[in-house]
């Protein structure tokens, strides 16, 4: 019979800002049972961090109860009495935390001064249990088990984020707590070390420990004992709905970016122009390299990246966190440098320019959006919304407020521009920062998760706008972890440990995760076809499976007619790989030249092992196409 | 001590203090500087107070000085056997005119000895050479205010009155401390009493000095004074003027004393002034340590945790302070003595260590940062855990609707740029307000002191209009008023001459006790060389008859005297009289118990039996540059001497002003040395929040730059947030410099030369302190600017 350690009864917890308050917990109601690996999924702003305070008594409850049941039971009365967190003082619960749980966050939290040694002993020292050998052998004893026991007298800054987290874990453990809280844990890391993470987690879990683990990651899903799904504030339960499907709809809700009842576009009135060199790419990157080094060692972010992008293209760039689309990003907007390689923006090698005048290009060029919004806190929104203009000198001086002031409307703030971004909503933030990100008419648009900290109906006009912005022929590259967004862009980048993925393999085998679609990219090889050029004859042995990239491919039936056309996202070869291994048609060229990524057949079986889901889809579709074959032969005798 | 036998809490608490350097040493200036100036000015007064008591005592200084007529050894002997003497001398003290070259005459006192080998009292202090002249040789005092100029091994040349020319050799340097006290005398040298008939004296003493049996005893030794006066009187000679002193009371013991005193105030200011520096530093240190402070709150850590390890910073600062301004306070204390006692003929015992000095500095060194970091700590370590480990900066959580919030709203017309440094300026007012306070006190005692310094020199120039002449001349006796100026006038540059009498007397009690020695000026009526600052009453009118104007020092003796009351007065060879105080002057007294006074020519001539005669004169050049003083003055000497007059002195007016001027440039010093100190205190402050504010706007300054400012900008904003801080603290600093500047020379006045100076208000301190405070926004703010507009701005963007 399992226990309950944690009962949560309709916690609600409203947030003070200066826009009014906001609720980030409606009413959540859950139980914790002893031993569980407990996830809980959400989007950013979907409330997972704030539930994670409200256990931790990191953040005050607004109404509702948080009761914990101690593990160490009171012999005597043989019952544990129920702490309620929520009434206790700031010193109570860093005493019950000290004794009773350890956390772990997504940015390991290690304090600089102190070596790995003594960040370990630290909950030691407060929970008054500290014995200055005893400790020091439990804490090595720990590193040993996260396997860092060499790197015991090392500052956090000489070794690497995995293994700041893996001590994070082993601080989190010093004091035998019955529970683990990680919010986030493997977000700054890369795959593997996330794996590595996870694991730790997972054993842990063997040994009897509760482990609750916050993340925005729904492909974890399936490694917790259980998983609940929250959004909005709001828990649900049910596992197989994806979040977009599962969002609790309120219609009675406001939307915090107000589209004004607009029904049309909501840039409708935008002035801009269009100055870019079109006979130019908007981006070209070739061969860039960005390695970092610092004192644990170096880490190479991005591995001989090439990209291309037109004006006027809405790309998103995905990628999981640790992927190095954050670098991508700043090797785009000339906010770092590349190790090597080239990087020309609208056709400037913006690198070779001083750090000063990048600073102007970049002004005049690139519109930025950040995550966190990064409005300065002591102008107004229409201040901030100035500013670009004024530090470019574009636009007469006195046409600038008014240029703002349109831009503040277009985004629904046109009863906000004297406010302070304190005094307004996230939200509202993120849209005075599209404004003041368009403020110079750029023609390029970089958002890096724009919608990271808003509630999903923010998010999604703001995804208007951009869109509304892409059509108006700005070059929007918009980079998330969110691969919902991808649908609503006209070019999908992924990128994965660094290295920008094949857009065929992404687009034809969606279900692949980013590292096997990685190694798939490493396997392919690319091959141009020219207008009916035979690329299978009907017969031979067939040793590929084909992915079509750009163009198409005609399947030619008896007659030499062409009895299906396959086009972009669609593939062809699994049939006779997975059969007789010799082409049952023959395969060519369309019309015009055809992209066609040939994966050999051992890695096409790698990826049918390694993907269930990937292979689900490839046998559904050969089965169909055997089906059809058969139909016609049929048809043919007939 | 074994590092892992330190607790991981106390482990941090060391690295924090040696992990930062740049912030340890600007926490631990802000402490060493203040604990360093008071530390500096306990040592020099504890050293001071004991050596100077000691070292006068040691000279055997005479508590009794006569000036009277020539007298032998018989008279000598014959004070002795007065009741209550212990010891009695003669010496003759003879005025001449030495030089190196022929050209350039300084006036000198030659005191002259029976025997300096037996010499029992008004010992001499050996510096270089011997103490114990032959004939016709010259020992000279040491003295660096008012220097002879001459060494061990000159040949001295010796003008007697009647412009005879003598050369001596120069055998020794001393220090005379009974003689440092009279700042206004000239150089002093010593010699042979059968010398001073070869200088033009005679082999006689004028001059008695008597040590008494209670030497530490006033009543006792005015007693005796009495008994010697009365002695030599019915001995038939003139008591011209007498002086006593305490055994082991130097003259300006409580003037100098009194002017440490000073300098302790302002060593304490300064000492407050740094607090708030460490109250800003440890702000924004906890602040830094916010998410630190949450992380181990999170992992068990209560709030005395936290505030023991940050009490414990703030201790560990201290003693880095102590083991630097303790050591450096000692030296500085102990060589400021010796400078001071160089001044003084102080013999300073030697270096030693104060311990009350080290005590007080121990004790502000802990309680000041303590006090100081209270707050701060106190704040920090009940921060929620939330609250330090969230992403949103206090600051951008405070940006509200207040006042100073809404100035952009006023004031459209500023560009944005130029807003956003005005606002930044006010965004952490409690940190603002701490920087604009030391600021301000900074800045207000920075003026303060040319204030000060410009009153003193008006002081000094108010008390030149009492010799308002361009030379002044000095026969050693009377001579016919219409023959020198016949001769005068013949001098070429000489414009103009009159003859002014004087008389020196006694201030007397009902029972004719002698209460004070009061000197008289007696210019002509019509004279226009003299121009007083009245503080009451009137001037001398010409049909006053028995009526002085006297200096306002009187009122030290007689504080209710006013214009018409009376004052006793005993002139020798005339009875005791009433004399009417018509009014009473501005004057300094650094002269002992001396009152300065004038009256009417013709009732002192007529008082002194000189009528149509004086032995002063005072000479108008054509031309009122040194230039041309110093050639009528060489000219007038020349001339008159070779006629066979008995000049005693001639000097420029403007070099005499110098001379008298250097007591004050001595104290100038050391206030502008206090005065530089708060400026560094202040600099100081202003560097440390600047690096802060721009320090906690790194992120800012990434979204600046990612939106297109470039370097200039950066550089700009940070630059005027620099300024503003500066200018508005200039502003403030100048309305309180008024009640600083009136509070310290008032003190300075009444500590050391007993008169109210008015106070002066001189541009020069505003403009100067303008500039320096100009110049230090600048430097304190472009410093970490160029820092800021080169931060990459890759942390504003998440990045792996």
């Amino acid at each position: 019979m399992t226990e309950t350690i944690f009962q949560v009864q309709n916690v609600v917890k409203i947030y003070k800002t200066g826009a009014g308050g906001f609720t980030a917990l409606k009413g959540v109601s859950f139980d914790v049972q002893k031993g569980e690996f407990l996830g809980i999924i959400g989007k950013s702003g979907a409330g997972k961090t704030t539930l994670l305070n409200m256990l931790s008594g990191v953040s005050q409850i607004t109404s509702g109860k948080v009761l914990f049941t101690p593990q160490t039971q009171n012999k005597k009365n043989g019952d544990s009495k129920l702490l309620s967190i929520g009434e206790m003082s700031q010193d109570e619960l860093s005493v019950w935390r000290g004794h009773n749980m350890g956390i772990v966050y997504q940015s390991f939290e290690l304090l600089p001064q102190l070596n790995l040694v003594d960040n370990i002993m630290l909950p030691q020292e407060f929970a008054g249990k500290y014995q200055a050998g005893v400790s020091r052998e439990r804490a090595l004893a720990l590193l040993d088990i996260v396997e860092l026991s060499e790197h015991a007298n090392k500052l956090p800054a000489h070794i690497s984020g995995g293994q700041k987290q893996r001590v994070a874990i082993a601080r989190a453990l010093v004091n035998d707590p019955s529970v683990i809280v990680a919010d986030e844990p493997t977000g700054s890391l890369d795959t593997v070390t996330a794996n590595v993470i996870f694991d730790i987690f997972a054993k842990l879990v063997d040994q009897g420990k509760t482990v609750i683990m916050v993340t925005h990651d729904m492909d974890l899903a399936e490694r917790f004992s259980r998983t609940l799904l929250i959004s909005d504030g709001e828990l649900v339960d049910e596992l197989h709905h994806g979040p977009e499907e599962s969002a609790v709809e309120d219609e009675a809700a406001v939307p915090i970016i107000a589209d004004n009842g607009h029904t049309g576009p909501l840039l409708a009135n935008l002035q801009t122009s269009a100055t870019h060199d079109i006979s130019k790419p908007a981006v070209s990157l070739k061969q860039v390299v960005k390695t970092y080094v610092n004192a644990a060692g170096s880490f190479t972010a991005l591995k001989g990246v090439d990209l291309e992008i037109e004006y006027g293209q809405f790309v998103a760039i995905v990628g999981k966190s640790g992927s190095g689309k954050s670098t991508l990003l700043n090797m785009l907007t000339g906010i770092d440098h590349p190790t090597s390689g080239h990087v020309e923006m609208g056709g400037e090698d913006i690198y070779s320019l001083s750090e000063s005048k990048r600073a102007l290009w970049r002004g005049k060029n690139v519109g930025i959006v950040f995550q966190f919004f990064q409005l300065l806190p002591t102008l107004t929104l229409l201040e901030n919304t100035i500013l670009p203009m004024d530090y470019c000198n574009v636009y007469p001086y006195n046409e600038r407020p008014k240029r703002a002031m349109e831009l503040l409307k277009m985004v629904g703030l046109e009863d906000h521009i004297y406010d302070l971004p304190a005094n307004v909503s996230n939200g509202q933030q993120q849209a005075a920062a599209i404004a003041r990100s368009i403020a110079t008419d750029p023609s390029i648009i970089v958002a890096d998760e724009p919608t990271g900290n808003l509630d999903s109906r923010s998010a999604d006009v703001v995804i208007r706008v951009f869109q509304e912005l892409a059509d108006l022929g700005k070059t929007i590259l918009l980079v998330t972890h969110d691969p919902s967004l991808t649908s609503r862009v006209d070019r999908t980048v992924i990128i994965s440990d660094g290295e920008i993925i094949e857009p065929i393999v992404a687009s034809t085998l969606p279900s692949l995760d980013h590292p096997q679609m990685l190694h798939a990219t490493h396997k392919v090889e690319k091959r141009i076809y020219d207008p009916g050029e035979v690329i299978i004859r009907q017969g031979e042995p067939v040793d590929y499976f084909y992915m079509v990239g750009d163009g198409e491919v005609e399947i030619m039936g008896e007659g030499e007619t062409a009895v299906s056309t396959l086009t972009t996202h669609e593939f062809f070869g699994e049939v006779e790989l997975m059969g007789k291994g010799t082409a049952v048609a023959a395969v060519r060229a369309g019309c015009k030249p055809t992209k066609v990524a040939l994966l050999p057949k051992d890695e096409f079986f790698k990826i049918m092992n390694d993907s269930p889901e990937t292979s689900a889809q490839i046998m559904k579709v050969a089965a169909e196409r055997r089906a059809e074959n058969q139909a016609r032969r049929q048809l043919e005798v007939a | 001590m074994n590092p892992k036998l330190l607790k991981p809490s106390w482990r941090k608490v060391v690295a924090d203090l040696i992990g930062n350097l740049s912030r340890t040493l600007l926490v631990v200036a802000s402490i060493a500087v203040g604990v360093f100036a008071v530390g500096t000015i306990a040592t020099m007064y504890a050293i001071f107070r004991e050596d100077i008591t000691v070292s006068y005592a040691s000279a055997h200084p005479a508590n009794i000085e006569v000036i009277t007529d020539p007298f032998d050894e018989e008279l000598v002997k014959a004070i002795e056997r007065i009741p209550g003497v212990t010891n009695a001398e003669g010496r003759h003290m003879v005025s001449v005119r030495v030089g190196l070259d022929g050209k350039n005459w300084k006036p000198l006192d030659v005191m002259t000895a029976d025997d300096f080998t037996t010499t029992e009292m008004n010992l001499l202090t050996p510096i270089s050479g011997t103490t114990i002249p032959n004939d016709r040789e010259l020992i000279v005092r040491e003295d660096p205010m008012n220097s002879s100029g001459l060494q061990v091994g000159d040949e001295a040349l010796v003008q007697l009155a009647d412009g005879t020319t003598r050369s001596m050799k120069v055998v020794g340097t001393v220090g005379d401390q009974y003689a440092a006290g009279d700042f206004a005398a000239p150089p002093r040298g010593y010699a042979t009493l059968d010398t001073a008939e070869w200088l033009g004296g005679y082999n006689l003493y004028n001059r008695l000095y008597v040590q008494t049996e209670n030497g530490h005893d006033e009543e006792a030794i005015a007693a005796v004074l009495a008994l010697v006066e009365d002695k030599i009187e019915r001995t038939g000679g003139t008591v011209y003027q007498t002086s006593s002193n305490l055994t082991t009371e130097h003259p300006l013991e409580s003037i100098v004393l009194a002017m440490i005193g000073v300098l302790g105030a302002l060593g304490i200011l300064i000492m407050l002034l740094s607090s708030s520096l460490i109250i800003n530093t440890l702000n924004a240190l906890l602040t830094q340590h916010r998410r630190q402070i949450g992380v181990m709150k999170l992992v068990g850590a209560r709030s005395m945790n936290i505030s023991v390890m940050y009490i414990a910073l703030i201790i560990g600062y201290g003693i880095i302070a102590l083991i630097i301004a303790v050591p450096l306070g000692m030296a500085a204390g102990y060589g400021l003595s010796l400078f001071m006692g160089s001044f003084l003929s102080i013999t300073i015992q030697g270096f030693r260590i104060v311990p009350v000095a080290i005590i007080l500095q121990v004790i502000l060194a802990f309680a000041v940062p303590l006090i100081a970091g209270y707050f701060p700590v106190t704040k920090g370590s009940k921060t929620t855990v939330r609250r330090a480990i969230s992403e949103d900066n206090p600051v951008e959580e405070g940006g509200g609707t207040g006042l100073l919030d809404k100035l952009g709203v006023w004031f459209k017309w500023l560009s944005r740029p130029l807003l956003l440094s005005i606002r930044n300026t006010f965004r952490r007012k409690a940190r603002l307000a701490l920087t604009l306070f030391t600021l301000i006190v900074a800045g207000a005692i920075f003026i303060a002191v040319f204030n000060v310094r410009y009153s003193l020199n008006g002081f000094m120039d108010m008390l030149g209009q009492h010799f308002m002449a361009d030379v002044t001349v000095a026969f050693s006796e009377p001579y016919r008023t219409e023959q020198i100026e016949q001769i005068a006038y013949q001098v070429p540059g000489v414009e103009y001459i009159e003859g002014w009498g004087g008389a020196a007397g006694e201030i007397v009690d009902e029972n004719d006790d002698a209460v004070s020695n009061i000197i008289f000026i007696a210019p002509p009526g019509e004279s226009t060389l003299l121009k007083a600052d009245m503080v009451a009453g009137r001037w001398l009118e010409p049909e006053d008859e028995k009526a002085l104007t006297i200096a306002d020092s009187i009122w030290q003796t007689y504080p209710d005297l006013k214009p018409g009351d009376t004052l006793r007065i005993d002139l020798p060879g005339n009875r005791i009289e009433e004399w009417e105080v018509v009014g009473i002057f501005r004057f300094m007294n650094m002269l002992g118990t001396d009152s300065i006074a004038y009256a009417n020519n013709e009732t002192i001539s007529r008082l002194t039996n000189s009528v149509g005669t004086t032995a002063s004169y005072r000479v108008v050049a054509d031309e009122e540059t040194q230039e041309r003083q110093e050639q009528v003055s060489t000219d007038l000497n020349r001339i008159l001497r070779e006629q066979g007059y008995k000049v005693k002195n001639v000097e420029a007016g403007l070099i005499t002003r110098q001379q008298n001027g250097q007591a004050m440039n001595i104290l100038v010093i050391f206030l502008l040395t206090m005065a530089i100190l708060t400026a560094v205190v202040g600099s100081i402050g202003l560097m440390g929040t600047m690096g802060m504010n721009v320090m906690e706007r790194t992120r800012e300054i990434g979204v600046m730059r990612a939106i297109g400012a470039v370097d200039g900008e950066i550089i700009k904003s940070v630059v005027v947030e620099g300024l503003m801080i500066g200018l508005i603290s200039w502003v403030v600093a100048v309305v309180i410099s008024y009640p600083i500047s009136y509070a310290l020379l008032n003190m300075i006045s009444t500590a050391m030369v007993d008169a109210s100076m008015p106070l002066l208000i001189n541009w020069q301190g505003f403009i100067l302190w303008l500039v320096l405070v100009i110049f230090l926004s600048a430097v304190a703010s472009v410093v970490p600017a160029r820092s800021a507009a080169r931060l990459t701005i890759r942390e504003v963007l998440a990045y792996e």
